[in-house]
């Protein structure tokens, strides 16, 4: 029976369960995210809504997840903080790999000459601080909001690409098919996009996957302390701070959004995980 | 080449990137709308009094020699003044650094051992159900940001089953041992003081434990691919024809090899070890440098934000160091083969 | 047959793979006797390496399989040996050098530090001053210069060649009875390849071991070999004294095998044998050679032949050849 190409991948993908399921948790957030109005049973509670007679619930089926001080639901507010949290990773994300990719591949194709050495130096500088501690900085000193906080995570995140696609781009330079390009005297810019480049993609588009868990993760951390996206709109790791101040007692207002966090990083681990073993497969 | 010579030019690498740190960090700071002088004096200083702050502190040069002139005081051990403390920012850090050194070093120590140790047990029973286990677990663990492991160790731990302490380095009764180092364990131990280091030590338990968590798991999984990927290898089954014994091929000539990629990773999981310090010490009240830090940046407090990341690239650059030196020793293809083609 | 040092019967060994096994040997039978010098040809990929390293007992399990076949070395089941005896076997009875000299040492260790540990554990010596010299006597039986400094260093600072002498003094650290050589030099050039196969034929002569050779180049094993199997495809599809099988190769795979070498004398050039090795997944049903042999009859798809002896030196497994085998 012959199966389509698609199929094929589906077959080598859904063999390991984990990829599965990881597949799942990143459709889930990304369905509540969209339809957030429609799912939330709140949408309301997302904005500056107060109802000091519903404040801290415990979960309950009104409010699976309790309600916080301000009487808002917590499980609402937790579907309208994804689209933030998304809307973080896709747009960095967006920012990062065309500039941290092209740069790694100047820096790879012209080994050992000046543009390798300008663009590898500054970026192992970048390197040489922990990415969460500059961000935080970058942020304070700017207006705190989402979108300094995605300039910040941005201007953190492109020299792993850029490490990245250098590695891939030193060895690929020698295979023989750049080689005869160069031989045709193909332009540089083709050597470097069509020759070099489609052979990164699967590693990129993995580690992509992958760091969307990890930007998110880092934007929560920048609202965390009160440096992302500002209130009354939900985020993340401000409604976890805001919770921590009433624990234990009102538990649920910051260990919920704690566990979304979780779940959301989880679900594009295992994806990204998944995506790998097919590229691995694929080539084996 | 000679490890010597490896040593010297990994140090001197290091002092370069230290240096660009710096102009980054010095151009970032540089970024904040508003004059300095003017939010350093309040709205109600005179203008000559602006201007010859402005003048004192550079400000009416270009930015290189601003740069220069900073440079020039930091080398002189001169970080300028902290708004939020009021005293010099040299002092805030010798506060404040040892405390955060400690809590960094104990996470770290359980990650590289419980995770070495997490690895190993899960390769030896590769896909039986205590390996399953664990990479669930891992999976997990990777996936939890610090501030929620904290959050839930705070919330177990600390309130329903009071075991170990969820506020700052010393139960309010006892006395802090003399300082010596700044770091409470080794403090109290200089001064015999058995009572507050098992107290330090069960402060320092909840903060590390979420610090390290991540990386645990992060150094379990690299230890499990990299023992099953090598136990694969033609080495590993010749040591076995040479005749020699089992116990021997596993615990040398396959573990050694094998936990080259545990450690490379040591310095990425110390990256985000010292980054997520930031948010755990809010969590436990920790008096370190990394709470100091988010404060000052709340209150863009230039100077100390300053301060704060490089000190901490320092010490992020010197752990580097280490990790590096220990690879180089575990590996001779990286201490003795020249780096590049 | 008389002073039998290794016999294999039938050995079938599959690789638990996703979704099933590849069914790499499928009964490989050989024998060796004392102070023999034994060829294993084919191509890359045909079970080789397998064989030898299930014969070792250093097959890894899982992803390897035993699923059939005995193995005997010196009248001992060496299949139903407890892993104290197969390291008593590894240290006395049989040794082998790796494939790949560069992957078979330890890139972490010194070239000393696994010389002293093979010859400590293979002698049951402790004396480190004893192990030491020992050391340096072997690397020199090996003809490696300046032993000393190369009990030093590290497999990265050593050329191709000198890893693989280590890799033999690895091996013969200890007096063996078998030795297995898997494609020695095959990595190296020419001029290299054949001083470690002249090393291997001597130091065989001088110790009275019995050497397997495995190789997929005939003219080695035409040199340096006084018997030959050939395998194809996880089977032995014939077994005969080497000038026999190169006089008259009986098997269309050998045959095919041998019209493959250039001939110096410059007639026509050298013939490709048409498709490639099976798929260990699904292999083809019966005779493994039948879907590539211009030869194939029915039977060749539905039955797998056995080895049948032409005469008392020339033994091929083909319905070509014997009438019971038909």
């Amino acid at each position: 029976m012959r199966r389509t190409r698609l199929g094929r991948w589906w077959y080598k993908f859904s063999r390991n369960p984990l990829s599965v399921v990881g597949l799942v948790i990143v459709a889930f957030i990304v369905f509540c995210a969209i339809f957030a109005p429609w799912v939330a049973p709140y949408p309301e509670h997302a904005g500056p809504y107060v109802n000091y007679g519903e404040a801290n619930k415990p979960p309950s089926l009104t409010h699976p997840f309790g309600t916080d001080v301000f009487g808002r639901d917590v499980l609402s507010r937790v579907f309208f903080a994804f689209r933030s949290s998304l809307l973080m990773g896709v747009v960095v994300l967006a920012i990062v790999v065309p500039v941290g990719v092209t740069l790694g591949l100047l820096a790879g194709y012209f080994k050992e000459s000046w543009i390798d050495i300008l663009i590898m130096r500054i970026t192992d500088i970048f390197l040489s601080v922990p990415p969460l501690i500059l961000a935080l900085a970058i942020t304070s000193v700017l207006k705190p909001n989402l979108t300094n906080a995605m300039i910040a995570v941005s201007v953190m995140w492109w020299p792993w690409y850029t490490r990245l696609v250098y590695g891939m781009a030193t060895s690929l330079r020698n295979e023989y098919f750049v080689q005869s390009a160069e031989l045709i005297g193909a332009s540089k810019f083709h050597i470097l996009f069509r020759e070099i480049l489609p052979n990164c993609v699967s590693t990129i588009l993995t580690k992509m996957t992958l760091d969307m868990g990890w930007v998110i993760l880092i934007g929560a951390a920048l609202s965390f302390v009160g440096l992302g996206e500002q209130p009354p709109k939900p985020a993340l790791g401000t409604m976890v701070a805001d919770g921590a101040k009433y624990l234990p007692e009102y538990w649920w207002i910051s260990v919920f959004p704690g566990l979304a966090i979780m779940l959301i990083v989880l679900g594009f681990n295992l994806l990204g995980d998944g995506i790998g073993d097919l590229f691995s497969l694929e080539e084996a | 080449m000679h490890f010597s010579r490896y040593i010297v030019r990994r140090l001197g690498y290091s002092i370069f990137v230290l240096i660009g740190l710096s102009i980054v960090v010095f151009i970032i700071a540089r970024l904040v709308p508003g004059d300095p002088a003017r939010a350093a004096l309040g709205p109600r200083a005179t203008q000559e009094a602006v201007e010859a702050l402005r003048a004192k502190l550079h400000l009416d040069k270009p930015i290189y020699v601003q740069y220069f002139f900073w440079l020039r005081s930091v080398f002189q051990g001169d970080f300028g003044e902290s708004l939020y403390t009021r005293r010099p920012v040299v002092e805030d850090i010798k506060e404040f650094l040892p405390a955060t050194l400690e809590l960094a070093l104990f996470a770290g120590l359980f990650m590289a051992v419980f995770g070495l140790l997490l690895g190993i047990v899960s390769a030896r029973y590769a896909n039986t159900w205590v390996d399953n286990c664990i990479r669930v677990l891992a999976y997990i663990g990777i996936a939890t940001p610090a501030f929620v492991v904290a959050i839930i160790l705070i919330l177990l731990f600390g309130m329903y089953y009071e075991v170990f302490p969820t506020i700052g380095r010393l139960s309010p009764g006892i006395a802090a041992p003399p300082r010596f180092t700044g770091l409470m364990t080794l403090d109290s131990l200089l001064s015999g003081n058995w009572r507050a280091f098992f107290d330090a030590l069960k402060h320092l338990f909840l903060p590390a434990l979420s610090l390290s968590l991540g990386g645990l798991f992060q150094e379990a999984r690299i230890t499990r691919a990299s023992m099953l990927e090598n136990a694969k290898r033609d080495f590993v089954s010749a040591a076995r024809a040479y005749g020699i014994p089992e116990r021997v091929v596993v615990s040398k000539y396959l573990f050694k090899p094998s936990i080259i990629p545990t450690v490379s990773i040591l310095g990425l999981d110390f990256a985000s070890l010292i980054g997520n310090a930031f948010l755990v010490e809010l969590l436990f009240n920790w008096p370190g440098l990394s709470r100091y830090g988010i404060n000052v940046m709340l209150r863009k407090d230039i100077e100390a934000i300053v301060a704060v990341v490089m000190v901490l690239g320092v010490v992020f650059t010197v752990v580097n160091i280490l990790v590096d030196l220990v690879v180089a020793y575990l590996d001779p293809r990286i201490r003795l083969v020249e780096r590049g083609e | 047959m008389q002073d039998v040092l290794l016999d294999v019967q039938d050995l079938v060994v599959h690789f638990r793979v996703y979704g099933g096994y590849l069914k790499v040997l499928d009964g490989v039978t050989l024998q060796v006797r004392s102070q023999e010098r034994v060829g294993l040809v084919g191509e890359t990929g045909c079970g080789k390496t397998t064989t030898m390293k299930t014969i070792m007992g250093i097959l890894p399990q899982p992803p390897g399989v035993i699923r059939g076949g005995r193995i005997f070395f010196r009248g001992q089941n060496v299949l139903a040996m407890r892993p104290q005896e197969l390291e008593r076997l590894r240290r006395s009875g049989i040794s082998m050098i790796f494939q790949d000299p560069t992957a078979a040492l330890n890139p972490v260790f010194t070239i000393g530090e696994q010389l002293e540990d093979a010859i400590r554990y293979a002698l049951g010596r402790t004396d480190h001053a004893s192990i030491r010299e020992r050391a340096i006597e072997t690397l020199r039986s090996v003809a490696l210069p300046d032993p000393l400094r190369i009990l030093e260093s590290y497999p990265v600072q050593l050329s191709g060649g000198m890893r693989q002498r280590v890799c033999i003094a690895l091996a013969l650290a200890s007096p063996k009875e078998l030795l297995i050589a898997d494609e020695p030099g095959t990595s190296l050039d020419v001029t290299i390849q054949d001083q470690i196969l002249r090393l291997i034929h001597r130091l065989a002569e001088d110790r009275k071991m019995a050497v397997i050779l495995i190789s997929h180049s005939l003219g080695v094993i035409r040199e340096w070999t006084e018997r030959v199997y050939v395998m194809y495809a996880g089977t032995i599809v014939e077994e005969a004294v080497t000038q026999e099988l190169f006089a008259q190769p009986l098997h269309p795979y050998t045959k095919a095998l041998i019209a493959c070498v250039p001939k110096l004398t410059g007639e026509g050039i050298a013939e490709g044998i048409p498709g490639r090795i099976p798929d260990y997944f699904e292999p083809p049903s019966g005779c493994r050679f039948h879907p590539r042999c211009p030869y194939a009859l029915d039977i060749c798809r539905k039955e797998k032949p056995k080895l049948f002896a032409v005469c008392e030196n020339h033994r091929v497994a083909c319905f070509l050849f014997g009438e019971e085998n038909r």
